[in-house]
């Protein structure tokens, strides 16, 4: 897939983890990267431009990224969603992944295991 | 850790000015401990003993354990466990303070006997203290035992304490005092943590401290509590509590916590079960809220 076709969805609350994580993304030579605040939002996005992938938040506020994650497997959305929160505690992870996660990473994350994860998707 | 904070004591002391401990603090990396701060830390010489050493080595080509042997100020068995302790790092202030001239040896004696009194420390603590162990500095300074949650506010507040040293680049320290009764102020960043357990947590600082920590925490210079300055400091918040959280999930505690939120201003009263912890870093005062109440 080209580096046109390929989208990525960031859904988190924090304005600095959004523009931290974009600009990782975009240095990784993703061109189209689209932003979400909340779970609802992100929703929104992903009915809109299809993304192939979404780094998602755990604790947010509207709409958690547990409820999200249930919601994307509920309707049969093909969305590779990787969880990136601070709060990794084991039922966290458990949800996670019986709701199908592709992958968690607990903040405070490193850019290499973004890049890692966006060339193993690519 | 006892550098940041004997040495804090010496600035609130008026021992050495702000530019003189900002010099022995970057100085104190390079320095070499020699043997009479390190027998002076020991109790094994007085600061007396030590300058007497001192003078007749500018007189006979010997060295100072040499001396003090001879005179029956040491032991064999001390000089070799003075040698072998000479990279302990909590020493290197002292011989720092002593090596630009700020202290000599008896002063620095003083300064360290009147630091024990002033802040009400055993011998114990103090070696806690020297030895950097922040679990067991945390104890030595503040009480939690008179809460039901105080094991969770004493890693808690551990916890946090190292974060600021790994996520904001700060040398923390708590000082031995009464806790404050109340706060007022411009900003607060606070978040719930609920279950089991339920803990209120927040910080609380002026402006300009709050500017430095978003600074530092996003690797970005802000000038304003714009949103992105309060987003950095919601999320260092939030980094800490997830991290506190993954500790107690290892532990078979699983709590959950809510989004962040920023408030201002706001005043908080240290009702029971309500902590408000100054922590000292280089840019002011970082106040810690925990409560096992919500606070505002």
């Amino acid at each position: 897939m080209s580096s046109e076709q390929f989208k990525v969805l960031i859904c988190d609350d924090s304005m600095l983890v959004r523009k931290q994580l974009k600009e990782i993304i975009t240095d990784a030579g993703i061109k189209t990267v689209l932003e979400a605040s909340n779970g609802q939002e992100a929703l929104l996005q992903i009915n809109e431009h299809q993304p192939q992938v979404m780094f998602l938040d755990i604790v947010m506020p509207i709409m958690n990224g547990i409820d999200t994650l249930k919601e994307i497997r509920k309707n049969n959305i093909k969305i590779k969603v990787i969880m990136i929160s601070s709060s990794g505690t084991q039922t966290h992870l458990k949800a996670a992944l019986e709701e199908g996660a592709y992958d968690f990473v607990q903040k405070p994350w490193k850019e290499t295991q973004i890049i890692t994860i966006l060339d193993r998707i690519r | 850790m006892f550098s940041q904070y004997f040495g804090n004591y010496l600035l609130n002391k008026n021992v050495v000015s702000a530019e003189q401990l900002k010099k022995v603090l970057e100085l104190q990396k390079s320095v070499h401990v020699k043997l009479g701060v390190l027998a002076l830390n020991l109790g094994y010489m007085n600061s007396a003993q030590i300058q007497e050493v001192h003078q007749l080595q500018m007189k006979v080509d010997k060295r100072f354990g040499e001396i003090a042997i001879e005179l029956g100020y040491l032991n064999q068995e001390q000089l070799l466990t003075l040698l072998s302790s000479q990279k302990e790092g909590h020493l290197q202030l002292s011989q720092a303070l002593i090596d630009s001239n700020y202290l000599n040896i008896a002063e620095l004696e003083n300064a360290l006997d009147n630091y024990k009194k002033d802040c009400q420390l055993t011998g114990e603590q103090l070696e806690i203290l020297k030895q950097g162990d922040i679990d067991k500095i945390v104890p030595a300074f503040l009480d939690f035992d008179d809460t039901t949650n105080s094991e969770l506010y004493y890693e808690y507040l551990s916890l946090f304490l190292k974060n600021i040293i790994r996520l904001l680049d700060e040398s923390p320290y708590l000082k031995k005092e009464v806790l404050p009764n109340s706060i007022t102020a411009e900003w607060l960043i606070r978040q719930d943590i609920t279950g089991k357990h339920n803990l209120y947590t927040g910080i609380v600082a002026e402006q300009k401290v709050f500017l430095s920590l978003a600074s530092k925490f996003a690797g970005m210079q802000f000038s304003v509590m714009d949103e992105m300055s309060q987003s950095s400091l919601a999320e260092f918040l939030n980094v800490h509590n997830g991290i506190y959280l993954v500790n107690l999930s290892n532990q078979n505690i699983e709590l959950q916590m809510n989004p962040q939120e920023v408030s201002t201003p706001v005043s908080i009263k240290n009702n029971a079960g309500t902590y408000i912890i100054p922590i000292y870093l280089s840019e002011g005062n970082l106040y810690l809220i925990i409560s096992d109440q919500k606070f505002s």
